[in-house]
């Protein structure tokens, strides 16, 4: 057993602890957030001067060969930033679905070096966030079909759509994000970063993968992304917590520090034990992932799910505490615990709500 | 013990549901289904008022003889319970539901005159001038001051959390008037239009993007002495009187059932995982059960209230607590649980299509606008007029801990 992180991974996370911290500073994001939603020249500088969008990617791809547990420490970090670029998205998710497709080179080595920005298509309203019930059709080279909630979508370059083809097989297609027949509604997520829904009306693409080729890389990649998304939520959560304990230390009412008063200290008690078990989930995902648990074969699913409704349900507990142990000021725009707040809103349910995954969890033991 | 209503009591729902029909026009109700704030936004809110006024009901609670519609417990009740399950905007509480009730008990005779047949018209717009940046829970902590000059006070200070200060004219304001002694006894209460030079309104934007709240800066202000409700230094006595309003006042029902009522909806338009209806999944049906269950109990807490005060009884400060506490968490656990069914639409920010004056289609159905941003919003029901913390303290209190 060995749950220490290498020194790489260490230096790995200091490194980035610095940068983001600078980069996110809350004016400059909030700036940010209200110009574009995301920011090219951080986007550019989080692939290149970090390398991080190398990491899980194969040596022979120009990758790092790193396994989850670098997602995680990198995944810890974006969340403790609050980020707004499309990492989870349109590096860990993309690249996972990416990974073992040939004839994708150039669009790999984009995505890598943040020269092209992939955005993964996978859900649609009628299917909540079951990727394999897909209505997109896929016929004579062309896509018919509308995917919702496409985070990036307003600037990637390309887009990895599921649809079905003639024999109701499913598949993963790349479409150019200036192709014909390509249309977006653009719009901001709760937590303010740009996504889209896209309709595709003969939209010309490429085939990446067919049939079960296509269906083990969504889940993988998919599994992957829920991983790093625990991750994500540890490094959010983490925050939220820091914030109230300084913020209730400092706020004096009725003569003294709201801190001294003892329900407030168990709910904030109650707050770091909600974040240690998830801290616990986050790892066991990862660990899964990497196929490093010990367990068995269907291991990596359940154990991605269940930390998955666990997080989530952490995340609602921890960041409606924070904004309630802040009074009037966590309800404003104007403090970072608020936009905290809605990140961990959009982590809640974006790739499957606590109560979906329960269910996977439910079905695989049926 | 018997609840069926009295012939009376149906006579009037019927004359309450047809009025509804009547005046709560299509457009009006268009306009109250894209409001998220815990208000409707001040023109809605006017128009709304000002329809009621006409009809003698705008002033459920306040007796005929101040131009009250004079009704029993159990007409408030209805009349409350027909208007939120109709869904018409939430008019801001603080002049008819809090600052009236506070005149007619401790104003003077010149001061009912001229304020109550204001109030009811619409012509003054208050809001409320307790919190400041540093007392919230502990409001008698407060440190704005006013000094007596001459016929005038001058106040120095300021308020926070000001509820639709940029919509109204006249605010009400706790003040430090004696610095000395018990924090609590040099408290007064007093009325100020919002003209007055020295008086700066500076908006507060809302983590969902709304701007409903303020901070009112207070720079010499001079206020009329005239404007002083009841003693100096009487102002927390009256605090505490309209704080019993604030928590308690009316009947959540109404309100509460539509939510529910819009969340059964939404779970019936919107597909599941499995593409068959979200309410086909039992297991989000009974999520949704518990709820409904507690929204009884709600209800009938406030029926059994309502018939204790029909009884005589006065507001008991536990019971207001009680009931503040549980629909504040019962508004926020309806507006997560509605969210989380529509989907990916909830993650969608929609404030570009919220408001009278949106023109923005809402991204997925008409039923995905709000949810969201009421969740965001509920966050500050379980914040204002004494947090959860507050209520319990307050609860704890009157089992003699």
């Amino acid at each position: 057993m060995d749950f220490q992180l290498s020194e790489e991974q260490v230096l790995l996370r200091e490194a980035l602890a610095g940068t983001l911290a600078r980069l996110y500073a809350f004016d400059d994001r909030k700036a940010a957030l209200e110009a574009e939603g995301w920011r090219r020249d951080v986007w550019t500088m989080l692939a290149g001067e970090l390398g991080l969008f190398a990491a899980a990617e194969r040596e022979e791809h120009g990758g790092l060969g790193g396994g989850a547990v670098d997602v995680m420490v990198i995944a810890e970090e974006m969340g403790r930033a609050n980020a707004l670029e499309p990492w989870l998205e349109c590096v860990v998710l993309a690249g996972g679905l990416l990974r073992d497709v040939v004839d994708v080179d150039e669009v790999r080595a984009g995505m890598i070096d943040g020269s092209l920005i992939v955005a993964p298509a996978l859900f649609e309203r009628a299917a909540r966030s079951n990727p394999h019930r897909i209505a997109c059709r896929f016929h004579d080279g062309a896509l018919n079909g509308e995917k919702t909630a496409v985070v990036a979508a307003p600037f990637a370059s390309h887009l990895i759509v599921s649809a079905r083809d003639g024999a109701s097989e499913a598949g993963l297609y790349l479409v150019e994000a200036t192709a014909n027949g390509l249309e977006r509604r653009d719009y901001r997520l709760v937590d303010g970063r740009p996504a889209a829904d896209v309709t595709f009306t003969d939209t010309p693409a490429k085939a990446l993968q067919i049939g079960a080729g296509a269906r083990t890389a969504i889940d993988r990649a998919l599994d992957a992304a829920l991983a790093a998304q625990c991750a994500e939520a540890i490094g959010v959560m983490t925050v939220l917590l820091d914030r109230t304990v300084a913020y209730t230390k400092q706020r004096e009412q009725f003569g003294r520090p709201i801190a001294t008063f003892q329900v407030l200290q168990h709910r904030m008690a109650d707050t770091a034990v909600a974040i240690e078990r998830s801290r616990s989930m986050a790892v066991m995902a990862a660990l899964a992932i990497d196929g490093a648990t010990g367990g068995n074969g269907q291991d990596r699913t359940r154990s991605v799910a269940a930390a998955k409704a666990y997080v989530a349900d952490a995340l609602r507990l921890v960041a409606e505490g924070a904004v309630q142990l802040h009074g009037g000021i966590g309800t404003t725009d104007e403090i970072d615990v608020s936009h905290y707040f809605k990140r961990a809103f959009v982590l809640q349910q974006q790739f499957g709500t606590a109560q979906y995954h329960l269910a996977r969890m439910a079905d695989l033991d049926a | 013990m018997d609840m069926t209503p009295t012939a009376d009591d149906l006579a009037f729902e019927s004359e309450v549901r047809a009025f509804l029909a009547e005046k709560f026009t299509p457009d009006l109700r268009e306009g109250a289904a894209r409001q998220a704030g815990v208000f409707a936004e001040g023109e809605l809110a006017r128009t709304w008022h000002r329809i009621l006024h006409e009809k003698g009901w705008i002033a459920p609670t306040w007796p005929r003889e101040h131009g009250g519609p004079g009704w029993t417990p159990m007409q408030r009740y209805i009349y409350e319970r027909e208007c939120g399950l109709a869904g018409t905007p939430s008019l801001p509480a603080m002049g008819i539901a809090l600052c009236g009730p506070v005149i007619m008990a401790f104003g003077s005779e010149a001061q009912k005159a001229f304020f109550l047949p204001k109030m009811l018209s619409g012509e003054h717009y208050w809001c409320q001038g307790f919190s400041e940046p540093g007392s919230g829970s502990d409001l008698a902590s407060l440190r704005t001051r006013a000094v007596r000059d001459g016929d005038h006070y001058v106040v120095n200070g300021s308020k926070i959390w000001t509820t639709h200060a940029h919509e109204a004219n006249w605010i009400f304001l706790l003040v430090r008037t004696r610095a000395e002694g018990p924090k609590q006894a040099g408290i007064s209460f007093l009325l100020a239009p919002l003209d007055l030079p020295g008086i700066t309104v500076t908006p507060i934007l809302s983590m969902s993007g709304e701007h409903e709240v303020n901070q009112v800066f207070l720079d010499n202000v001079r206020v009329p002495a005239e404007y002083l409700v009841g003693e100096e230094n009487q102002g927390w006595e009256i605090a505490k009187y309209l704080l019993t309003f604030e928590r308690g006042g009316g009947s959540s029902a109404g309100r509460l059932n539509a939510q529910l009522a819009r969340l059964k909806q939404v779970a019936k338009e919107q597909p599941g995982e499995d593409g068959a209806p979200l309410w086909d999944d039992p297991r989000f049906r009974e999520r949704v059960m518990r709820l409904e269950t507690e929204v009884m109990a709600i209800d009938w807490t406030e029926r059994r209230q309502i018939a204790s005060l029909a009884a005589g009884a006065v507001t008991n400060g536990a019971t207001a607590s009680i009931l503040k506490l549980s629909v504040s968490e019962m508004l926020q656990k309806l507006a997560q649980l509605t969210s989380e069914a529509l989907g990916s639409d909830a993650l969608a920010d929609q404030r570009h299509a919220l408001g009278l004056h949106a023109n923005e289609a809402p991204i997925g159905g008409a039923y995905a606008l709000t949810p969201t941003a009421r969740y965001l919003n509920t966050r500050a029901a379980t914040i204002f007029g004494g947090s959860s913390e507050i209520q319990r303290g307050i609860i704890a209190k009157s089992l003699g801990l």
